[in-house]
């Protein structure tokens, strides 16, 4: 179980670091978004999962997974109002 | 120790990013980054409570409150460089440094206390009423501090609320409601799951305060934050209850005065709470200071003033 924790929060790490370099590398708001949106929360998923069997009790892994949920739904949320405000921005006439 | 190495660098690189950032902008982040890793300090450090409140308010409410000012603020214009300031400036910080380092280095020679805090919060938390050290000095053995704390947040708000009312009415964020201000369905429905979310969590903190880390302050950040958030999401709440709102602003300090001068009617000393009463007492003077906190946390962001050109502070 133990190795395949490390397996699990290995790839969650790995998926960090990709949407970091998707935030740094991509040319612009969009893009960026789009890797760090969605990299990190299946990294989050990932570390989230690898992180379940080292809890003791059930309430403690029901938290980990609502804290998965609410980034989800924050990061899903705030990305929309990024990428919205930016289109509005790129529509407007200077 | 590697983490903590790491740890103290980025604090560094944070907060050399807030100053020497070119955007105002770039420094907010900057600051709210350093904010976060503060929060992570006090939690190597053992300091959960502290880590919170960093957490909570520092880097939360306060990166808020600045991101709002961000968008009412003019562009600033380009900042000259100027030799005589920043050697007065080097002068000054190389000075203060060197301060900080001779006041260590005597803190070094000293012997070490053999007054221990610890042992003696330890031996006397039975008669504070709660079983947490920390809330046990904060509003029990140290409660004077607090009192203060909380009238110092009281004056801050009824000097923001003083300057409010000099801005010429009708421009103010709380008395705008034009339709272009309508915020996104997407944003609502996150809002609406949020807002009861964060107001049970602060229940909890409050609650979990006399026996585990949390408390007052704590609470009372997340019911600022679920205001903030309600805010953006276009439920007004403090507007419509602008009486309610300007007495929860003071209930926390008036409770608490009441609590610290009503013993001395019968002859105990100024916040002497009476003995067997003190759980009880701390819980309600917690309860009415979370109410007040949050208010004057969330008034300071509602009732800044706005400007009416800027729909989004997202």
């Amino acid at each position: 179980m133990f190795y395949l924790q490390i397996v699990f929060i290995s790839i969650g790490c790995l998926f960090f670091i990709i949407g970091t370099v998707g935030l740094l590398r991509f040319p612009d708001v969009l893009t960026r978004i789009h890797a760090l949106t969605k990299a990190d929360n299946l990294g989050l998923g990932f570390i989230v999962v690898g992180l379940i069997p080292s809890q003791s009790s059930a309430a403690d892994i029901a938290k980990l997974l609502l804290c998965w949920l609410l980034i989800l739904g924050a990061s899903s949320v705030s990305a929309y109002l990024v990428a919205n405000q930016h289109i509005r921005q790129m529509r407007k006439p200077e | 120790m590697w983490f903590d190495v790491i740890l103290g660098i980025g604090l560094i690189v944070a907060a050399v990013g807030v100053f020497r950032s070119d955007e105002l902008f770039r420094s907010v982040v900057f600051f709210v980054t350093f904010g976060i890793l503060l929060a992570l300090t006090w939690l190597r450090l053992q300091a959960p409570d502290l880590a919170l409140a960093e957490a909570a308010i520092g880097a939360g409410l306060t990166g808020v409150l600045l991101l709002d000012t961000l968008g009412v603020l003019k562009k600033p214009a380009a900042v000259k460089f100027n030799l005589a300031k920043h050697t007065l400036a080097t002068i000054v910080a190389l000075g203060a440094a060197a301060g900080l380092a001779w006041s260590f280095w005597t803190l070094l020679q000293l012997p070490a206390p053999t007054y221990n805090l610890v042992k003696t919060l330890a031996a006397n938390i039975d008669d504070s009423g709660v079983s947490h050290g920390i809330t046990a000095v904060l509003l029990n053995f140290r409660s004077y501090d607090t009192l203060l704390e909380v009238a110092v947040l009281l004056v801050a708000i009824v000097i923001g609320l003083g300057l409010r009312s000099g801005i010429r009415q009708g421009e103010l964020r709380g008395d705008v409601n034009t339709p272009e201000q309508k915020s996104p369905a997407l944003l609502k429905s996150l809002v609406h799951v949020l807002v009861p979310l964060l107001l049970i969590t602060a229940i909890f903190v409050l609650w979990a305060g006399s026996t585990r880390p949390g408390g007052a302050f704590q609470a009372g950040a997340l019911i600022a934050a679920a205001g903030v958030l309600a805010r953006l999401g276009n439920i007004d709440i403090a507007t419509r209850v602008n009486f309610l709102l300007r007495t929860g602003l003071t209930i926390g300090v008036f409770i608490f005065l009441l609590v610290a001068v009503s013993p001395m009617l019968t002859g105990y000393a100024f916040l002497a709470y009476p003995s067997g009463w003190a759980g009880l007492l701390i819980i309600l003077i917690e309860l009415m200071l979370t109410i007040s906190i949050g208010l004057i946390l969330l008034s300071l962001f509602i009732h800044a003033p706005h400007d009416k050109h800027n729909g989004g502070s997202s």
